[in-house]
Order: C-alpha cells, then sequence, then structure tokens
C-alpha cells in the first residue's frame, strides 16, 4: 500500500480507509503506467530508426498516453 | 454533550420559583436561564441555544401552550417539560399534543425533575447520535457508489489500452528473431508490467462485483485435489527460482465439491503466492488440503516474515499490504514484490461467497499460516491419507 496510506492505517477505521481507495489505487497505476513508459522508451531507442516495428512502438506509446490521461484527468 | 450544550431555560411568571429552579438545578451541573413569561422566553431562545426548557402554563402576555406551540414550530428538537399547579388531563393531553416530553405537577417533586431533565438530555443526544450515524451512513453510500463507479469505468477504460499494448508487443516481439539480452529485458518488462495492469484491473473488477453482490458464478463438481496439484505444477518453478522448499500434501482421493473452478483455483493460488512474496528466499512453504467433517480444509503455512499483530485485521482489506511500497520489487514473485493488495480481499470476497471461512495465525518474524474452510464436500474416499506430492 502506499506511503501515505499506509502511515494512517494503524490509526484509521475501515470507512476511512475506503477513502484513501482511489488515492492508492491511482498511485499504484502511475508507477505501472511509468515502468511501462521508461521501456518503450529504451525498446524504440534499442530498435534501429527506421526498423518497422518502430511504428508498433509509436502505436503503443500512443496507448500509453491514453491511459495517462485517463489516469490523470 | 459538552457541559455547554447542558443548557435550560426555565419560564415561570413568579421570581421566587424561578430562583428555587435556578438554584437547585445549577446543583446538579446544568447552566439555567430564566424567563417571566412566553414572549421573553421567545427572544431568549432566538438568540441563545436551549436544549431543554422547563415552562409554566398560565402566565401573562404569552401563556405556556402558545409558548410551547411556537417554539415547537421552530426548534422541533427542544424538549419542553411543563410544570403546572393548574393541572387538568386535557391539559396534559393537548401539552404532549403539541410535542411537550413531560408534564410535571406543582408542587414540584425536584427529584422527579432531575430525573426528567436527564432523561431529555440523554434523548437529545441519542437523537444527534442517530443523526450522526444517518449522516456518515449516507457519506459512506455516497463514497461506495464513487468507488464502484471508478471501478467500473476502469475496467472498461483501462483494459482496452492495455490489451492493444499487449497485442502490438506480441507482433514486435514475433518479428525479431534473436533479440540481445538488453532487448529481451525491456520485453520482458513491458510484458510482464502490461500482464500485471490487466490481470489487476481483472481482479479488482471481480473484487468488487463480489462485494457487491453483483457476480453470479456458475458452479460444477470440481475436484479439489487435482486442481491443487495442477496449480502445484505450474507454481512451483517460482518456488525454485527463488530456493523455497514448496511441500504441497493432498489426500491420495478425489475431494469433489460444488463451486466455480477458476474462484476455486483462485483462492488457491492466492494463498501460495502470497507465501511466496513474504517468505525470504530459501525459506519453507507448506501447503495441506484434508477434510474435516463435511468441509475441505486448505491451509498454507510460511517461514516468512509473519504479519505485525495490530495488522492481522486489515490485511484482507482491498489494497492493503503488509510492506511499504517504496519496498516493492519490480516482480510481484520476488520477495516482498510489488503488488496491489487486492490478492487477500479477493480470497476473502471468494471463500464468503462459498459460504466458508478463512483464518490467520501469524507470528511476526516466524510466519504465517493461513486456513480456509470450505463446506458442501460432495464426495471424498473414507481413507485418511495423505501423500506427499
Amino acid at each position: 500500500m502506499c506511503s501515505k496510506a499506509k502511515e494512517q492505517t494503524s490509526s484509521i477505521t475501515p470507512e476511512i480507509r475506503d477513502q484513501l481507495f482511489l488515492q492508492d489505487f491511482l498511485t499504484i497505476m502511475r508507477n505501472r503506467l511509468n515502468v511501462i513508459g521508461t521501456s518503450l522508451y529504451l525498446l524504440e531507442n534499442s530498435l534501429e530508426a527506421h526498423h518497422p516495428q518502430q511504428k508498433y512502438v509509436e502505436k503503443m506509446k500512443q496507448e500509453l498516453e491514453a491511459l495517462r490521461q485517463l489516469i490523470n484527468g | 454533550m459538552e457541559k455547554e450544550d447542558l443548557k435550560i431555560l426555565v419560564v415561570d411568571d413568579e421570581e421566587w420559583i424561578l430562583s428555587t429552579f435556578k438554584s437547585t438545578i445549577e446543583s446538579w451541573g446544568y447552566k439555567v436561564d430564566c424567563a417571566l413569561d412566553g414572549e421573553i422566553a421567545l427572544e431568549m431562545c432566538a438568540r441563545h441555544s436551549y436544549p431543554v426548557i422547563i415552562t409554566d402554563l398560565n402566565m401573562p402576555n404569552m401563556d405556556g401552550m402558545t409558548f410551547l406551540r411556537r417554539i415547537k414550530s421552530r426548534l422541533s428538537m427542544v424538549e419542553i417539560i411543563i410544570v403546572t399547579g393548574y393541572a387538568t388531563i386535557k391539559n396534559a393531553i393537548e401539552a404532549m399534543k403539541e410535542g411537550a416530553s413531560e408534564f410535571i405537577l406543582k408542587p414540584v417533586n425536584f427529584e422527579q425533575v432531575r430525573l426528567t431533565v436527564k432523561k431529555s438530555f440523554q434523548k437529545i443526544k441519542a437523537y444527534q447520535e442517530n443523526e450522526d450515524l444517518r449522516t456518515l451512513n449516507h457519506q459512506l453510500s455516497q463514497l461506495y457508489e464513487m468507488k464502484d463507479k471508478f471501478l467500473s469505468i476502469t475496467n472498461h477504460e483501462l483494459r482496452t489500452p492495455l490489451t492493444i499494448i499487449n497485442g502490438y508487443l506480441e507482433i514486435i516481439e514475433s518479428m525479431i528473431q534473436s533479440p540481445d539480452e538488453d532487448l529481451r529485458e525491456i520485453l520482458t518488462i513491458l510484458r510482464r508490467t502490461a500482464k500485471e495492469l490487466l490481470s489487476a484491473m481483472e481482479r479488482l473488477y471481480i473484487l468488487s462485483r463480489s462485494q457487491k453482490n453483483q457476480w453470479t458464478f456458475r458452479t460444477y463438481p470440481v475436484d479439489t485435489v487435482v486442481t491443487l496439484q495442477k496449480l502445484y505444477e505450474q507454481i512451483l518453478p517460482l518456488f525454485q527460482h527463488r530456493h523455497i522448499e514448496l511441500s504441497i500434501y493432498t489426500p491420495e482421493y478425489p475431494i469433489v465439491i460444488q463451486t466455480n473452478p477458476s474462484n476455486l483455483k483462485l483462492i488457491l493460488h492466492e494463498l501460495l503466492h502470497n507465501a511466496l512474496k513474504y517468505t525470504p528466499d530459501g525459506g519453507k512453504v507448506t501447503a495441506r488440503l484434508y477434510t474435516i467433517s463435511d468441509e475441505i480444509v486448505y491451509e498454507v503455512q510460511d517461514n516468512g516474515i509473519g504479519i505485525p499483530y495490530e495488522k492481522q485485521d486489515l490485511i484482507f482489506s482491498d489494497f492493503y499490504e503488509v510492506q511499504d511500497t517504496i519496498n516493492h520489487k519490480s516482480s510481484q514473485n520476488e520477495f516482498m514484490g510489488g503488488g496491489m493488495g487486492i490478492g487477500l480481499s479477493l480470497v476473502k470476497e471468494m471463500v464468503m461467497s462459498m459460504n466458508g471461512r478463512i483464518t490467520i495465525e501469524s507470528e511476526p518474524g516466524l510466519g504465517s499460516t493461513f486456513r480456509i474452510n470450505l463446506p458442501g464436500i460432495e464426495t471424498k474416499s473414507e481413507r485418511d491419507d495423505e501423500s506427499l506430492v
């Protein structure tokens, strides 16, 4: 669980803990999406510039951006 | 109630009566204000808050009954105690109809007044607590609604891009014939993370639906022994990779229950995976499947980090993990590996949906034992032998 939520876990009620739900969920999602983003960057740089696979990397980046907008929006 | 809330207004046209009431009631620890008729009392009520009012009926300018009617129309929760020397049954009934709480006769028995005042404040306190609970309940309903809505949206909106990313990843992997080590690692991380997210979405959605009892699962006769043995074969490499000794004990005969096979597999898998995560490399995990009366017992014991006593009640909460996110390893299969903290919540929901129960015994630093009892065995052998897989 996220550190902010964890700090409060020992003293909070289950009801209040539920309020940390979205906060925790979004943090976890952002972390995972950052991992995907970094990996895509490395993948893009590992492949030759005009390699046919680059267009798939580009499409994956677009989908990642859509996900980021959903999470951050 | 706070001390300052224990304020009483006494209304009577005779000053010596007011004085007697004031000194007596104040000796019980309440604050008392006085008014000589209904009009003055109404003005005072507009400026101050009096949870309890004691009033005479026969007064000049505005009598007690008119005062009662007008104050109740403005402040319905005020407790009104009528004290009168001219009591008739008609008066008493009318006062009660208008909202008076008690009707006391003069000459006054102050013990009766004390008990009536005490009862009035208790009634107000109970009402306030009830209101607080009603407000909290409303807030919680809104929160749950928001949570459900969010989960529903995330399930639909987030899964699609993730599925597309997975699809393109598969295409890229199929196009690269012999990736070097760096490229292979990048692809592995990408695949694993996308898969984790998709799996988490799926589990989160199932959890949400289960908590709302909106999930109807088809059930079939399932052999729990075969399910666990197959799972053992699948999960063993993860334990071997971490040099953790995994032993599974099952009876040599089938134990069949009527259940949803995916749910059963999820329960068996999550507890083993939980043990894998919280057992250090070189540790030991033992799973046992046996029957007691008409129940199946599934037990997973590890010699891992254990669960702090104060947190044992929390581990079945959504998004709860014993360790801090900051300590997460990137892989879910590593010691203290990353996760979303929904595995055990999901297990609990599934077990409850099967009318079962789950218990934990854990010693911090020594390990944990999770035990699940599931009812509804359809067939089993008479033999009680166990076999080591």
